[in-house]
């Protein structure tokens, strides 16, 4: 687990406008709060915030002033093409209290079940986790080399690191090697559609429009 | 058969006008990888079509598509040699309007030299520019 230690600056002007002056001048605006005492609008530097996103750090030292303090990436919001990073939010923890994040899980290797025709179907792709702010882990690796057709994995078969307990039910399948479900693609007028799936719960809404 | 909506409260829309960003649909959520539109436009139901047909084939039946938009937005025409008047011309297909950041195809449980190829064919049906994005882990 990293502890990337991070300079803060606090910001004496607030709201969107000056919010949109401060990222044009490289600086991210960040929130501290938590533990009940009061929220800190904050700002950090545009290298960190992406560093904190590309390596999934979750537990930074924010140094205001030369005192330092402990805090958990909570949030990061990103504009609508997401590249860019708007804002961080950050809780403060306390060392000896047990915290609940969500960590990535990272799948390796190619399952063998591919081979035979299946589709790997990822379904969990983070986990939330219960543990100690020393011990969140960046991420959890999960080889699914051995997952023939028709196999899965479920949270049980995982192996966590020592002091870490995943918070979702041992039972929750997280990868499976699907039988493939569809014919062969046919050859002419793109009549095969039992391969797609709509996803249409998500699909945008009509009040898009005008 | 292209995609389109069931039934309709009103068959004939205004066409609208498109500005803005998406700030709904941006991510990839339900695959690994996904295809994303940088341009405002209309995606007609045919060319979500072929979009989907040429995924499927460039995946050779690995690997799983999914469509992220749907043609809600009809747009009429009048036929040609039409005299003026006599009202707005009839439905003749449907459309899905999108924005800069909507994710219109993702592509899941294929390796990512299979589903770059895929979403590269449906980025030749699209009429908008497109770009590759993958999956982000929460934080």
């Amino acid at each position: 687990m990293d502890l990337l230690v991070i300079k803060v600056e606090k910001r004496e002007k607030l709201g969107s406008r000056e919010c949109r002056k401060l990222r044009e001048a490289g600086r991210i605006p960040v929130s501290l709060y938590g533990l009940e005492r009061p929220q800190l609008s904050l700002s950090i530097e545009r290298d960190y915030a992406h560093e904190i996103f590309d390596k999934q750090v979750h537990l930074v030292d924010l140094e205001l002033n030369g005192e330092g303090q402990q805090a958990l990436v909570t949030d990061v919001q990103f504009d609508a093409l997401g590249d860019e990073i708007l804002h961080v939010d950050f809780s403060r923890v306390q060392r000896d209290k047990p915290v609940t994040v969500q960590v990535a899980i990272d799948y390796e290797g190619h399952a063998k079940g591919i081979a035979d025709g299946g589709v790997v179907n990822y379904v969990e792709n983070d986990l939330e986790v219960e543990c100690l702010p020393r011990h969140i882990p960046d991420k959890i690796v999960v080889d699914v080399t051995s997952l023939g057709l028709g196999d899965n994995l479920a949270i049980s078969d995982l192996t966590l690191p020592e002091g870490v307990k995943a918070l979702a039910d041992a039972e929750t399948v997280i990868v499976t090697v699907a039988f493939p479900t569809a014919a062969e693609p046919s050859d002419g007028d793109g009549e095969e559609d039992d391969e797609t799936v709509g996803a249409a719960p998500t699909a945008p809404k009509a009040e898009d429009e005008e | 058969m292209a995609l389109m909506p069931k039934r309709m409260k009103h068959r004939k829309w205004f066409r609208g006008r498109l500005r803005g960003e998406a700030h709904r649909g941006n991510t990839v959520s339900f695959g690994e990888y996904g295809l994303q539109c940088l341009d405002l436009g209309w995606i007609t139901a045919r060319q979500i079509e072929a979009g989907r047909v040429a995924a499927t084939r460039a995946l050779a039946g690995e690997g799983k598509v999914y469509i992220r938009i749907f043609p809600h937005k009809p747009v009429t025409s009048t036929p040609e040699e039409t005299r003026m008047g006599k009202g707005k011309g009839e439905p003749e297909f449907y459309v899905a309007t999108v924005k800069p950041g909507t994710v219109l195809f993702e592509i899941g449980g294929a390796p990512f030299a299979k589903a770059k190829k895929a979403l590269a064919r449906i980025s030749h049906k699209m009429p908008v520019n497109c770009r590759l994005v993958e999956r982000k882990h929460k934080i």
